[in-house]
């Protein structure tokens, strides 16, 4: 008969029976077999699993010592070289699914052991750890407990006996963002006209890539008097001054720069050009002012149009760029802008 | 994905680029249609006096709309496809 599957099972205070919230600050520590929804999970292995230790540590411990933690709740797993280690489920509890994660990330890694966590999709662990970690989806609450680690269960045999994980949605866990090649027994043309078709007929179909959602952002309110504004330039065109001297990437940007126009009627193609590699810059080299206005700007700063033009240039590359990337460079320049007390911004794009 | 950030602190931003239809995607507030993808406030084809009162028109419009307010879910547009100039 098959050796039954070694689990170790990861949990906080509360489900480890220590206490509540103000137990939350407790060091992990090991116990041999399971505590508390333990009990159902050893239930749920039945013949095939057996819980062999649990392992406890306070939400907030791991949330502010992650290093520490991490490393505390490795020394504890390792020498019980199980086969596989369930943790959770966190429903929608932030502190506890970021632990679970970072346990189950951890083992991975550092052991090569597998893993399966649960969360609820809106749970702040979920980003951190859904392209490493497997996360079975779960409702926000331990209402769900039985039917959660049932999933977890049923998936975590499948890792264990290295079986092949079907797709997320029939394996109940949160799609991970990585692309699997399959074949497909029709051709992509015959798929996109059916699926339009159904479209149209306003019978449901599915996307094969999920396109990304993007926010609304509340409009700023307007400037109320343009005469008096401070207007700033923030170009993605990727213009640098010329050698780049802060080497600022052609495509994949992780930086923006920050360059002076002062003492600038206009941009001279002696001293600037552009590094993007998603257009062709002839034209820009040849004129920068074609990407960054600066030349009409100072026009109509003299003539009273605007109040002045913000002294500097906001720079980065907008060719291939992660959108976490974009994000961040927006969030800080956005926020050195609003230091500045600019009144408002012309962004040029290529 | 800049001007959105930059409006979210409170800064009207306007983004001029020939791609409107993708900046409408991502969901910038303010855009303006740019001249050309390499060239989103230049145009080359034109003389220097042209494309440059051409570009002050075009920042000019781009200003303006700095000075609209602008209501969530209807996304102005200023400038068009066909740039005579």
């Amino acid at each position: 008969m098959a050796q039954k599957v070694r689990v170790i099972h990861y949990i906080n205070q509360f489900f480890g029976q220590v206490g509540g919230e103000e137990k939350a600050d407790i060091a992990p520590f090991s116990k041999e077999g399971p505590i508390g929804p333990g009990m159902l999970l050893r239930h749920l292995l039945g013949e095939k699993g057996e819980v062999i230790a649990t392992i406890v540590c306070g939400d907030t411990y791991f949330a502010n010592n992650i290093e520490k933690a991490k490393k505390e709740v490795l020394q504890l797993l390792a020498p019980h070289k199980p086969d596989l280690i369930l943790a959770g489920p966190a429903f929608n509890a932030g502190r506890y699914g970021i632990a679970c994660g970072e346990v189950c990330k951890l083992a991975k890694e550092e052991l090569g052991i597998e893993t399966v966590t649960g969360m609820y999709p809106e749970n702040p662990g979920v980003e951190l750890c859904r392209r490493e970690v497997y996360i079975i989806e779960t409702g926000s609450s331990a209402r769900n407990m039985t039917e959660a680690m049932a999933k977890m269960v049923q998936l975590g045999f499948k890792l264990a006996f290295k079986e092949t994980i079907g797709q997320p949605q029939k394996e109940g866990f949160l799609p991970r963002g990585i692309r699997r090649n399959t074949i497909s027994e029709d051709f992509g043309s015959e798929r996109a006209i059916r699926a339009l078709l159904a479209k149209i007929k306003g019978e449901p179909f599915s996307n094969e890539i999920k396109p990304p959602l993007f926010d609304q952002v509340r409009p700023a309110p307007p400037i109320k008097d343009l005469s008096h504004s401070i207007i700033a330039l923030v170009t993605e065109g990727g213009l640098v001054p010329k050698g780049n001297p802060d080497h600022i990437e052609s495509a994949r940007a992780t930086r923006y720069g920050v360059y002076s126009l002062e003492g600038l009627d206009r941009l001279d193609k002696e001293r600037f050009e552009s590094i993007h590699m998603g257009y062709d810059t002839t034209f820009v080299n040849e004129d920068p002012n074609r990407l960054v206005p600066v030349d009409v700007m100072r026009e109509m700063e003299q003539e009273g149009v605007i109040g002045a033009l913000h002294p500097y240039l906001y720079t980065t590359t907008g060719v291939a760029t992660f959108v976490e990337n974009s994000k961040k460079i927006g969030r800080d320049i956005a926020k050195t802008l609003k230091e500045a007390e600019v009144s408002g911004v012309i962004l040029t794009s290529t | 994905m800049l001007e959105k950030e930059i409006e979210r602190v409170g800064i009207p931003a306007v983004l001029i680029t020939a791609l409107t239809p993708v900046a409408k995607m991502f969901g910038a507030n303010r855009i303006a249609q740019g001249i050309g993808i390499t060239n989103p406030v230049g145009n080359p084809k034109a003389s220097p006096d042209e494309e440059k009162a051409s570009r002050k028109r075009l920042v000019t419009a781009a200003l303006q709309l700095l000075t609209e307010k602008i209501e969530e879910g209807i996304l102005p547009t200023v400038g068009s496809n066909k740039i005579d100039l």
